[in-house]
């Protein structure tokens, strides 16, 4: 196998902004410790440069970009959820400017981390191949466990970064391991090449268990029931900026390479995977809503909420197969969509418990950071941070799919296509599932409109202030002209076929 | 000698770093479980690499080691953090998350 | 200025109104909050009036194309504004209405610390409601109905150091969110029978379709055209008794009076209840296709209007008093667009938005006199004190309990008149007679409690002697007669007439011909009845509660013998307590058995304890041995695999 150096464009985007990262770790002997300008520029140029670049393979070259004997393919459905990411990513970076001065966290470890994850998510949703599904995935992971235990000394975070850590090499194991009977049965790692093998008549049950194996370990990262119980207690622990980031990006990244791996690699057996993921979607709607309907904790239940919203976004593959028994690959532009949605109303959610965070008195004189958590923190800030508390719920209202924001569209784009396609049972449980959330979301703005204030020293962060903005902005544009986002949301799933 | 053979010991070593993660509550043991697990799906992919794959499964166990090493490093990292913040390594995990 | 290009501004205006005052409205002085918050909901009320005049050069209606909203290769959904006849009268209504009410609430409310996020809220309403009548498709439309309800949820628990008030808005809501997903699910059907969400798309499609035929692609394959439509209807009809209140879904309205009263009248009365009326009239094309659904409609809504009517005369909370009879006037418009006169009903949406609205802001007023009082029994005797207000209010219940000349007989015989036509008809079910029999008496309930409600507030001795009443602010005034003119005079003019002609080009036309010697007949069935009844009730309720001592006499009654009849009533048949045992209690479980299953047992003592309480035979075989660490989610992780594993390799 020979490479060209044409190839390499294939990277492009990722390499830009693992590039970036790196720089930004090896910045941290150069420059004094105190000043983030350098840090932040540097990530922020690769964000931008890679969106850039992304643009320009959208724009002006519009084919697919094939490469390294087609294990990475850059196609529009990469670049879609890559400018997702690298959008999520970019407010992550602005907001996480809250997290890392008040808690003291090295800015070249946490920005390069951040952008080490978000290059291999990129890739990830690029790849055409186990193999290199298989190292982006735990790239990202890794990132990512570090991420959840980077407040070194707070044991919560420490004890959510092994929690995470431990599930999550016990996920992959299963996930090697399906990869490998996938391989025993089929002699190759491309995903085209398991294609044909299946065509050929080699279903036999060893490939059938290493297509499950795969689900669960995608499954996992994506935190569907029941795989999913890490999640609470990892999204609770970690530093609420590190929370926002996977919450939304790994997501996308997840569903994004899942989508991919049943489209080109098992499209035949879509009667089986089909049937798997309807259970998997009701039992994870109804679960994360039923769990985050218990919580008193407001980050606990976003935690809860986004499990539902996993649910949401596989109700589109689980509905890939219409009752007609056709198949119909599209649906899953509607989870695209859905993913694209979620990213900006969880982002702007999570955002905003930074935004409200306050400083508690240590033990030794010192004070601690302390990031809106409770709904008591959250009591009566209508009255005293009406614009932030404004795009709270607006974000709330999203998540809990009310006109006219992006929830909604997302919603209602997902339904209304799972019942063309003939699935009136799983589209009535989403409904109802996502009219049981709206009690849960309401709760949270019925404390912030309803109450009298319970903490008095909230200290807002004037960057997160922006992502926050930016945030309810992409809410509301999404929500009012989805008609962009979903026309490309579609032709990325147009091109896989 | 017969695929299964390897398959069959691959099996064995699986279920035991299952049994491993689930009955331990040792951090390092649980990290131990994981390499046996991790050591059994490489035995698979050699073997189903040897036994008419091709090459491409050796490549693969290469890189799975590779990360799953990288991947106990950083776990054994994080728990020399775990220890210094609560002087064990025992990840009775339902503790200071339960509410 | 051509108004089909700037309808954009009529829900556009009020909603700049509620941006300004809801996040600088903390910094501006009270009167220019009020003038802010007036000026938008005055100039759309200017654009309403012209586009209401426009349309008669344009009886096609005017349309303003914005944008494309949604347009993908399945799924296509503008965002357009339309008026049209049915729209331009709610449009009046609402913003006319509308207007008046912010004005009141500038006197009602302007003491509030949070008066600001009053006004801004009651902007916001109005933006949505807006949109809710001129979105031209059903999922504008939506957007309006979610926005009218958020709206109503926050100003009903506006005050919100009351906790019952917040209770009461929650309910508000979820008692919504169960309508709402009747009314989606009836929007899916209809979206997968005709493949668009446009009025005048969905009118021709409908038309188009072959009842006899089967549906032939889509979750309903096989079932026949006429049984998907019917479902449709019917859900959207659910939909309708979440917003407007009627059974099943009606408990939430008179809780709602919980909220500040120039809510009570402009949300729970006037405007946003009226939706689900508004909504039937959109859809005519497919209701007249729907017999029988009508006839379920018809039902219904008299069942409730006759439920609430009766629950009305034992309630003594003078709000609640209202609510109930809200709720049950309600069910007069359903039933009247029940009939397929669809005038009948909008006519009272009308009538009832004029001295409804008047009543609640009289009741307003003379709960500010009594210094938040809003028991009737404690009030008595406010005849001498508040004139001004008395003769207002009178007014009001006059055309409520629907005494000619006033504007409420009109519409209420009209429906009537309906009703009976319908019942009369050869060829009618028998249940028509029924429906007119339960609104006529419905009728004489009405004018009793309304009776009562006047004799006891405003005439008779006062409860205290020594009470010193507060002063009503002159705008409330003003509003309370502008709007009793409108109450009184409507019906005189000719509004009933103007409105059939008016509206007459929108509706689509009846199955069969109107047979006009019967309509005539109707007629005067439905004012001979009504008349009578009418008489009967307020001569009753004056003959009860005029006198102190046959007052006395019933109050020992309603302790005494009669405890347990006047107690089904008082306690508003214990529907409130039926849903809160069958519906809310067991969800609740629910939730608490997945929390305690899930969480407590499995996590505390299933696994990690090493208990006998297991998830699975696997933890079972665990349980000797040393168990813990992070079991939980690799537990649960193990599982799911197992099962995943097992499903795949017996599904080959």
């Amino acid at each position: 196998m020979t490479f060209t150096i044409y190839e390499l464009a294939a990277m492009q985007p990722a390499l830009l902004v693992m590039i970036a990262g790196l720089l930004a770790v090896g910045l941290d002997t150069f420059v004094p410790s105190k000043t983030r300008i350098a840090h932040a520029m540097l990530c922020g140029g690769g964000v931008i440069a890679a969106m850039a670049a992304l643009g320009s393979q959208l724009y002006y070259q519009r084919t697919a970009i094939h490469a390294f004997g087609n294990m990475l393919v850059l196609d529009d459905m990469a670049c879609f959820l890559s400018l997702a990411i690298l959008a999520a990513t970019g407010l992550v970076l602005i907001s996480s400017d809250a997290d890392t001065t008040r808690r003291n966290i090295g800015f070249g470890e946490y920005y390069g981390l951040i952008m080490i994850a978000a290059s291999a998510m990129m890739m990830l949703v690029a790849s055409n191949d186990f193999m290199t599904i298989f190292v982006n995935l735990e790239v990202l992971s890794l990132a990512l466990y570090v991420l959840t235990g980077i407040t070194r000394k707070n044991p919560r975070s420490n004890e959510a970064s092994v929690k995470y850590l431990v599930s999550g090499a016990f996920a992959t194991c299963f996930f090697l391991m399906g990869v490998a009977f996938l391989y025993g049965a089929t002699g190759t790692f491309a995903l085209s090449g398991i294609r044909e093998a299946l065509a050929l008549g080699l279903d036999s049950s060893m490939a059938r268990v290493g297509l499950g194996m795969v689900m669960v370990g995608f499954a996992f990262k994506i935190g569907a029931v029941p795989f999913h119980m890490w999640v609470p207690d990892v999204y609770e622990g970690a530093p609420t900026s590190t929370t926002a980031f996977m919450s939304v990006t790994v997501k996308a990244a997840g569903v994004g390479a899942l989508i991919r791996v049943l489209l080109i690699a098992a499209p035949m057996r879509s009667d089986l995977w089909a049937d798997l993921l309807w259970w998997m979607a009701v039992a994870t709607m109804v679960v994360g809503n039923l769990m985050a309907l218990q919580q008193t904790s407001v980050k606990r239940m976003l935690a809860f909420s986004s499990v539902a919203h996993t649910g949401y976004a596989l109700v589109a593959l689980a509905t890939m197969r219409s009752t007609d028994e056709t198949f119909v690959p599209e649906a899953a532009a509607s989870a695209l969509f859905y993913l694209l949605t979620y990213t900006f109303m969880t982002l702007g959610a999570f955002s905003f418990l930074i935004y409200m965070g306050h400083e508690l008195p240590g033990k030794d004189g010192t004070s601690e950071w302390q990031d809106a958590e409770t709904l008591s923190d959250l009591a009566g800030m209508a009255d005293r941070r009406p614009w932030a508390a404004a795009m709270m719920g607006l974000f709330l209202l999203s998540l809990g799919g009310i006109p006219p924001t992006a929830g909604f569209l997302g919603k209602f784009y997902l339904f209304a296509g799972a019942i063309e396609r003939g699935h009136v049972t799983i589209a009535v449980i989403g409904v109802m599932a996502s009219l049981v959330s709206l009690y849960y979301y309401l709760r949270v703005i019925v404390w912030m409109y309803m109450k009298e204030p319970m903490i008095a020293d909230e200290k807002p962060h004037p960057s997160v202030a922006v992502v926050i903005a930016l945030a309810g902005l992409a809410t509301l544009l999404i929500g009012v002209m989805p008609g962009a986002f979903i026309a490309a949301a579609e032709h990325s799933i147009a091109v896989l076929r | 000698m017969d695929v299964r053979f390897y398959l069959s010991l691959a099996a064995v070593l699986f279920v035991t770093g299952v049994y491993g993660i689930l009955t331990r509550r040792n951090a390092i043991g649980i990290m131990l479980s994981v390499e046996l697990m991790a050591n059994a799906l490489n035995l698979n992919l050699v073997a189903f690499g040897r036994y008419g794959a091709g090459a491409l499964g050796q490549v693969f166990a290469m890189f799975s080691i590779a990360l799953t090493v990288t991947e106990v490093v950083v776990g054994l990292g994080i728990v020399v953090l775990l220890y210094r913040s609560r002087h064990d390594v025992m990840v009775n995990l339902a503790s200071e998350m339960k509410r | 200025m051509e108004i089909e290009s700037s309808l954009y501004l009529i829900p556009l205006l009020p909603l700049v109104g509620f941006l300004v005052n809801g996040l600088l409205g903390n910094q501006l002085p009270k009167w220019l909050v009020a003038v802010i918050a007036c000026t938008g909901p005055f100039i759309a009320f200017l654009l309403s009036v012209q586009a209401l005049q426009a349309l008669a050069t344009h009886p096609e209606g005017l349309h303003q194309a914005m944008f494309s909203w949604i347009s993908t290769g399945t799924l296509n959904v503008p965002f357009g504004l339309q008026v049209d006849a049915l729209t331009a009268i709610m449009l009046m209504n609402v913003t006319g209405i509308g207007t008046a009410i912010h004005l009141y609430s500038y006197g009602y409310m302007h003491a509030d610390p949070s008066f600001s996020r009053f006004m801004a809220y009651l902007n916001l309403f109005l933006a949505a409601m807006l949109m809710l009548v001129m979105g031209d498709n059903l999922l504008l439309l939506f957007v309006g109905w979610e926005g009218v309800g958020l709206c109503s949820y926050l100003l009903i628990g506006f005050w919100y150091q009351d906790f019952a008030n917040v209770d009461a808005g929650r309910k508000a809501f979820i008692v919504n969110r169960i309508g709402d997903f009747a009314f989606l699910i009836g929007a899916f059907t209809l979206y997968s029978l005709t493949g668009t969400l446009e009025w005048h798309g969905m009118e021709q499609a409908v038309a188009a379709l072959d009842l006899n035929a089967m549906v032939v692609s889509g979750p309903m394959t096989g079932m026949p055209i006429m049984v998907a439509l019917m479902i449709a209807g019917l859900c959207l009809f659910g939909g309708a008794t979440g917003k407007s209140a009627q059974i099943p879904l009606y408990v939430w309205l008179p809780d709602a009076m919980a909220g500040p009263t120039p809510v009570s009248a402009l949300i729970h009365a006037a405007t946003m209840v009226t939706a689900g009326i508004y909504l039937l009239g959109r859809m005519d094309f497919l209701f007249v296709l729907l017999p029988a659904v009508m006839g379920v409609i018809a039902l219904v809504a008299a069942c409730t209007a006759l439920l609430s009517g009766l629950i009305a005369i034992a309630q003594n909370d003078i709000k609640k008093v209202l609510a109930y009879s809200t709720v049950s006037q309600l069910g007069f418009m359903f039933a009247g667009m029940a009939t397929g006169f669809f005038h009948t009903g909008l006519f009272h949406v009308v009538t009832h938005a004029f001295f409804k609205a008047l009543l609640f802001l009289g009741a307003g007023a003379v709960i500010v006199a009594m210094h938040h009082e809003q028991d009737i029994r404690k009030m008595g005797g406010l005849w001498k004190d508040l004139k001004g207000v008395s003769i207002l209010f009178i007014i009001g219940s006059l055309a409520l309990a629907g005494v000619p000349p006033f504007a409420g007989f009109y519409s209420k015989d009209a429906i009537l008149a309906a009703v009976y036509y319908q019942a009369a008809s050869p060829g009618a079910s028998p249940e028509w007679m029924v429906i007119f029999g339960m609104l006529v008496f419905t009728a004489g309930l009405t004018a009793f409690y309304t009776t009562r409600l006047v004799v006891l507030t405003f005439f008779g001795k006062p409860a205290d002697e020594h009470r010193h009443l507060h002063e009503v602010h002159w705008t409330m005034m003003a509003v309370l007669a502008f709007l009793a003119a409108l109450s009184a005079l409507a019906g005189v003019l000719g509004l009933g007439t103007w409105l059939d002609t008016f509206t007459h080009h929108v509706w689509s036309p009846p199955a069969v011909e109107v047979n006009e010697a019967l309509e005539h007949t109707a007629h005067y069935v439905a004012m001979g009845s009504s008349t009578a009844v009418v008489v009967l009730g307020i001569g009753a309720g004056l003959f009860l509660y005029l006198s102190e001592s046959r007052r006395e006499a019933l109050d020992r009654w309603t302790k005494g013998s009669g405890a347990r009849v006047y107690g089904m009533a008082s306690h508003k048949f214990f529907v409130d307590e039926f849903y809160e045992a069958f519906i809310v209690n067991p969800i609740g479980w629910l939730a608490k058995l997945l929390w305690g299953v899930v969480d407590r047992i499995v996590i505390d003592s299933g696994i990690v304890e090493g208990s006998a309480l297991s998830v699975s035979g696997f933890s079972a075989a665990l349980r000797h041995t040393q168990v813990g660490a992070v079991s939980a989610a690799t537990t649960s992780t193990l599982v799911g695999v197992i099962v995943v594993v097992l499903w795949l390799v017996l599904h080959g």
